[in-house]
C-alpha cells in the first residue's frame, strides 16, 4: 500500500507530466517545495499512531488564500511577488491535522470571475475536455482535483466560485453557511458574502476537511460555533423543486435524478415558485462592486504588491470603476442600498421555504461551459451566477455534486438547507453520490 | 487601458439592475444607522519575526526600518 510520501510524489509526477504536455491544465501556480519533507514527517505519525485527522490528505489552495511563506497572488499581477506573511486560519487548522499543502492553485483574477480565463498567469482548462473553461472563480482547485493533481482543495465562494467550477470539471463544491468557516487570511472579494469552502471527489472528503476548517475564530468574528458535521437519515425530508430559468436538458437531466431518488429514499418532492430568483444577479452585483472597491482601496502599491488599477485586468478594473461611482455620496445609496434591501428580502423568502421544506434542489449552473476564448458578454459572464448566488445573499449552505452528463460535458445539481444545516445538505448528498455508484 | 470606457460600462450594467430592483416593494429598511458607533483601536497581536521579514521583502521602497511611501492625499 502507497503511503503518503509516495502519494504526493505520484501526484507531483502527475502535475509535472501535464506541465510538459501542449495542453497544459495549468490549475497549480506553485508547488511547496517543503512538500516531500512534510509528507516524510506525516508518515512518521502515521507510524506512531499520532497523525491527526487530515493525514494523507494533499490539499491545493486557491490563490487567494494566505498560506505563509508563499505566493499569494490572486492570479494578478498586482500581488505577483507577494509572499504571504501568515497562515490563514482554515491553513493553521489544516496543518494542525497533519494536512499536507501541496500548492497554490489558479483562479480568475482577484475571485471576479465564473470562467477561469482572467487569471494574469494563464487561463486554466477543464480537465474534462481540455476545449472548455472550468469555471470560476476557484477554476485551479476544481481543476486540480478533476484532473488528479491532489485530494481536496479549497476554494472561495461568494456567488458560485466553488460550485460553478465543480459542477462544470465534475467534482463536489461545497459553499458553508456563511460564518461556518473563518475568512482571516482570505484575501476578500464582498466581505458580506464571500466563504472559504472545499472541492473534492467524494463526499467523505469534503466532509472531513470541512469538519477541520469550520468553527468559531476570535480572528474573524462573523464566525460561529457549531457541531460536528455527520451523515444523518434523510427518511420523509421535503425537497422544494423551484421553477428556474436554465437549459431545457439540463432542468430534465437534475429533475429526473431528483425524482428517482427521492422514490427510492421516500422524500416529497414539490415544484415550487422562489420569489426574486429572477433578481439574484441584480442583488449580486451591486454589493459585490461596492464591497470590491472598498476592499482594494489596500492594494495601493505601498506597502505591498502594486497599485491595483494600474496593473489588473478588464473585469477587476470594471468592478472598481462601478463600485466607485456607484459609491458616491451623491447617489445616497441608490445603488448600493436598494440592493441591500432586496437582499433581505431574498434572505426572509428563503427563510420561509425553510419553514416548509427541509431543502431546495436544483442545478449548480444554468448552461453548459463555453469554449476557451469564446467572446461573451459581461451580462453573459454574469448569467453563469444566476443559480447560485441565492445562496449567498440568504447565507445558506450549498453543495454542487456531479449527476449526469451532455455530451460528456458534467452536470452538477445543487443541494442548499438552511443555515449551519450543513450536516443534512451532506446527507442528501450522500444519496445522490451512491446513486452513481 | 479604457477607462472611461469600463466606468461607463459599469455605470450602465449598474443603471439597468437597480432599475429592476427598484420595481420591488420595500416595507420596511432593516438597517442600524451607526453615525455614533467608532470602532476602539487597542494595540493589536504581536506576531513572530518571521511576519515582519516577509513584510519587509514585500515592500516595494524601503529604508533600514522604514517603508517609504510617497507623501500625497490620502
Amino acid at each position: 500500500m502507497e503511503n503518503i510520501l509516495e502519494k504526493v510524489e505520484r501526484y507531483l509526477k502527475e502535475i509535472e507530466k501535464n506541465n510538459k504536455k501542449g495542453k497544459k491544465i495549468n490549475a497549480i501556480l506553485q508547488i511547496n517545495e517543503n512538500i516531500l519533507e512534510e509528507a516524510k514527517i506525516v508518515d512518521e505519525k502515521i507510524k506512531r499512531k499520532e497523525a491527526g485527522k487530515l493525514a494523507g490528505k494533499v490539499i491545493a489552495v486557491k490563490a487567494n488564500i494566505n498560506v505563509k511563506g508563499m505566493n499569494i497572488n490572486c492570479a494578478s499581477k498586482v500581488l505577483e511577488n507577494y509572499i504571504a506573511p501568515y497562515d490563514a486560519s482554515v491553513i493553521e487548522r489544516i496543518k494542525k491535522e497533519d494536512g499536507l499543502i501541496i500548492g497554490i492553485a489558479n483562479m480568475d483574477e482577484f475571485a471576479c470571475g465564473s470562467s477561469g480565463e482572467t487569471s494574469a498567469f494563464g487561463f486554466t482548462r477543464n480537465p474534462i475536455n481540455l476545449e472548455l473553461i472550468p469555471g470560476g472563480s476557484s477554476s485551479g482547485s476544481a481543476a486540480a482535483v478533476g484532473a488528479g493533481f491532489c485530494d481536496v482543495s479549497l476554494g472561495s465562494d461568494t456567488g458560485g466560485s466553488i460550485r460553478n467550477p465543480a459542477s462544470h470539471c465534475g467534482v463536489i463544491g461545497v459553499k458553508p453557511t456563511y460564518g461556518l468557516v473563518s475568512r482571516y487570511g482570505l484575501i476578500d472579494l464582498a466581505m458580506s458574502l464571500d466563504q472559504i469552502g472545499v472541492i473534492s471527489k467524494n463526499v467523505n472528503d469534503s466532509l472531513l476537511l470541512l469538519n477541520v476548517i469550520k468553527g468559531k475564530d476570535k480572528k474573524d468574528p462573523t464566525t460561529f460555533e457549531s457541531k460536528e458535521i455527520k451523515i444523518r437519515e434523510t427518511e420523509k425530508i421535503k425537497i422544494a423543486l423551484p421553477e428556474i430559468k436554465a437549459d431545457e436538458k439540463i432542468k430534465e437531466i437534475v429533475n429526473e435524478k431528483v425524482y428517482e431518488i427521492a422514490k427510492r429514499e421516500k422524500w416529497d418532492v414539490e415544484k415550487i415558485k422562489l420569489k426574486y430568483i429572477d433578481l439574484a444577479i441584480q442583488t449580486y452585483y451591486p454589493i459585490v462592486y461596492v464591497e470590491f472597491f472598498s476592499a482594494t482601496r489596500k492594494f495601493d502599491g505601498r506597502r505591498f504588491g502594486k497599485k491595483i488599477e494600474e496593473y489588473c485586468g478588464e473585469e477587476v478594473l470594471r468592478r472598481i470603476l462601478g463600485g466607485a461611482e456607484i459609491s458616491k455620496a451623491e447617489y445616497k445609496g441608490k445603488y448600493y442600498r436598494t440592493a441591500l434591501n432586496v437582499r433581505n428580502l431574498i434572505t426572509k423568502e428563503i427563510e420561509k421555504v425553510f419553514l416548509k421544506y427541509d431543502s431546495i434542489i436544483m442545478p449548480t449552473v444554468p448552461k453548459l461551459p463555453h469554449k476557451i476564448g469564446t467572446k461573451l458578454s459581461v451580462e453573459e459572464m454574469y448569467d453563469y451566477d444566476a443559480l447560485t448566488i441565492i445562496a449567498n445573499l440568504a447565507q445558506i449552505p450549498a453543495i454542487s455534486i456531479p449527476i449526469g452528463s451532455i455530451n460528456d460535458i458534467p452536470i452538477g445539481l445543487q443541494i442548499m438547507t438552511k443555515r449551519f444545516d450543513e450536516s443534512l445538505m451532506f446527507s442528501i448528498a450522500k444519496k445522490f453520490e451512491e446513486s452513481q455508484k | 487601458m479604457e477607462i472611461e470606457k469600463y466606468k461607463e460600462e459599469a455605470k450602465e450594467i449598474m443603471d439597468k439592475f437597480v432599475k429592476a430592483l427598484e420595481k420591488v416593494s420595500i416595507e420596511q429598511e432593516n438597517f442600524v444607522e451607526r453615525d455614533e458607533d467608532r470602532r476602539v483601536e487597542e494595540a493589536g497581536e504581536s506576531s513572530d519575526n518571521s511576519f515582519r521579514e516577509i513584510m519587509f521583502l514585500n515592500a516595494p521602497l524601503k529604508k533600514e526600518d522604514f517603508i517609504i511611501a510617497e507623501k500625497k492625499k490620502w
